[in-house]
């Protein structure tokens, strides 16, 4: 163990369980590639009989983690290598070690253990409690071309974020919601047996959105940029709005973009919905521009521009649009809206539609 | 060059899944009619309630007859709340029902069932949610507007679009008429 550098050792006190005499046992493991995280990543899930203490650690040259169950035994069906189809990891296996059991990653690149996530999910209906450790599937260098944004991200739309673009966006303040967060995951949907949140989605295609504007010279704020509450966990419905409209008013933002996912109980209902209140005078012309340029740049069905009361364009200061960019019920428009390019498109339409509002009240 | 650095933090994050469906149960059918309410004299009564269509972009609307002592908005809710669970489109929790019905004023209160916290979804489910109950208890003439109870106290946490601790309106722009 004298190679192995363990620097940081991340404890796990995995929910309270009355201690039970016998050592935990690890039933199952399971990986999955999700492309709904930046950067994508290969999630590991561990099935326990009961709760286990677990330390992970990485070692010095940052490509093998380490995650040790203290007190706990792999089941004979589960301690075993398994296949992992990632580009960023080359192998995981689960071993008996000593009267722990050990998880080991290891990744073909250097990953820092701020990329790494380790947590406990609780039991829920037939799932039994879980360990779950996300590492990064692509590699630092391919994943840094995406997350840092600016350039990369901005693509084609934007590498016309030309001179006609910045004289458009000079000083103009935009602020973009991200809907849902932290406690409220928004409308859940199902992609190969996993749940997807609507709050991860709108964040995937809110920042790219903030890069591709940033570049352009536009002062973008943000509700939020990571997943969390905006005004707290478990807040009411209107305190959590009010706290996303207050940031906008706070800034005094020109143009309000709230990003949301839809749903409903018919699987083959799908389409992108632009909603406004009419406040400001320029609320349907802001809906407007984003619902034509959805349309024009997307293969998505039309559900129109409508209007009605949704907390967020009935509070903000400033012309506000809550755009639902498709059904998470879907699996066609979910399998888009959790691919590597689909959040980007979406992201480049709305900013052609933003750039169009504002052509057109210049 | 000291490679050996460390970071790593150790998250603990409990994730709080919503609870699995309840057991459905069934809101008592309502024979005597609320004391606020008046009735015609004939003995049969006609009630419109109002469901999702298929692609939940409108709520359409569903004759019933029905007693006419049967004619409140309790009931109506209550055949509401039946032809959803019955339908492919189903925009209500599993389990819900109507405890009690208040009209005062113009204003109905409907208290729903904790299954009412179960409620998640897109904004097409929470306006459907909405033009649901809200066309279907202002069908009645002395409702005006519709606020929500839960359990007896306000609806402060619902789908994260609108507030609905306010009062709702009629909107019959959520109405599709079904060609005769």
């Amino acid at each position: 163990m004298k190679k192995f550098f363990l620097i940081f050792a991340a404890l796990l006190a995995l929910l309270a369980a009355p201690l039970s005499v016998s050592a935990a046992e690890v039933t199952a493991l399971r990986t999955a590639a999700r492309t709904d995280g930046d950067p994508p990543f290969v999630r590991i899930v561990l099935d326990l009989s009961a709760s286990v203490k677990a330390v992970a650690s990485l070692d010095k040259s940052g490509d093998t983690l380490s995650v040790t169950l203290k007190d706990a035994v792999p089941a004979s069906s589960a301690a075993k290598d398994y296949a992992v189809n990632a580009q960023n990891v080359r192998s995981v296996s689960l071993e008996k070690d000593g009267s722990d059991a050990l998880l080991t990653v290891n990744m073909k690149n250097e990953t820092a253990m701020s990329d790494i996530k380790v947590f406990a999910l609780k039991a829920n209906g037939s799932l039994p409690q879980r360990l779950v450790v996300d590492v990064p599937s692509v590699s630092k260098s391919a994943s840094s071309k995406s997350s840092s944004g600016v350039k990369g991200s901005a693509a084609k739309s934007s590498s016309s974020a030309s001179s006609a673009d910045k004289k458009i966006l000079k000083g103009k303040v935009i602020c973009i919601d991200a809907g849902h967060g932290g406690s409220d995951v928004g409308a859940i949907g199902t992609l190969s047996g996993r749940s997807v949140y609507e709050k991860d989605i709108t964040l995937s295609i809110a920042k790219p959105l903030r890069d591709m504007l940033q570049s352009a010279g536009a002062k973008v704020v943000m509700t939020r940029s990571t997943d969390k509450d905006v005004a707290r966990a478990y807040a009411g419905d209107a305190e959590e709005l009010q706290a996303r409209c207050d940031v906008a008013n706070k800034a005094k933002a020109d143009i309000f973009l709230s990003i949301h996912i839809d749903s409903f109980s018919n699987a083959s209902v799908d389409g992108t919905t632009a909603y406004y209140y009419p406040k400001t005078g320029r609320d349907l012309l802001l809906a407007r521009a984003l619902h034509q340029s959805m349309m024009t740049n997307m293969a998505i069905p039309d559900r129109g521009v409508r209007s009605n009361d949704l907390y967020v364009n009935v509070h903000t200061n400033m012309p506000a649009t809550l755009m639902e960019m498709g059904f998470i019920s879907n699996t066609h428009r979910l399998s888009m809206l959790t691919s590597s390019w689909g959040p980007k498109r979406i992201a480049e339409s709305m900013y052609q539609g933003i750039i169009d509002y504002f052509k057109q009240i210049s | 060059m000291k490679k050996a650095m460390l970071l790593a933090a150790g998250l603990l994050v409990l994730a709080v899944l919503p609870g699995c469906g309840e057991v459905p149960q069934e809101a008592p059918r309502q024979t005597v009619p609320a004391a606020t309410e008046t009735f015609p004299a004939q003995q049969e009564a006609t009630l419109t309630v109002y469901v999702s269509d298929s692609d939940g972009m409108h709520v359409v609307p569903r004759t019933l007859k029905v007693a006419a002592r049967d004619k409140t908005v309790k009931n109506a809710l209550f055949q509401m709340i039946q032809l959803d669970r019955a339908s492919q489109y189903r925009v209500l929790p599993t389990g819900l029902s109507v405890l009690g019905v208040d009209v005062k004023d113009g204003t109905c209160v409907i208290d729903l069932s904790k299954e009412a916290k179960n409620f998640s979804g897109g904004t097409t489910m929470e306006n459907l949610f909405l033009a649901m109950f809200v066309n279907t208890a202002t069908e009645f003439p002395n409702v005006k507007e519709v606020t929500f109870r839960v359990e007896g106290k306000e609806l402060t946490k619902f789908a994260g679009h609108y507030d609905m601790t306010l009062p709702y309106k009629r909107d019959e722009s959520l109405i599709r008429m079904e060609k005769k």
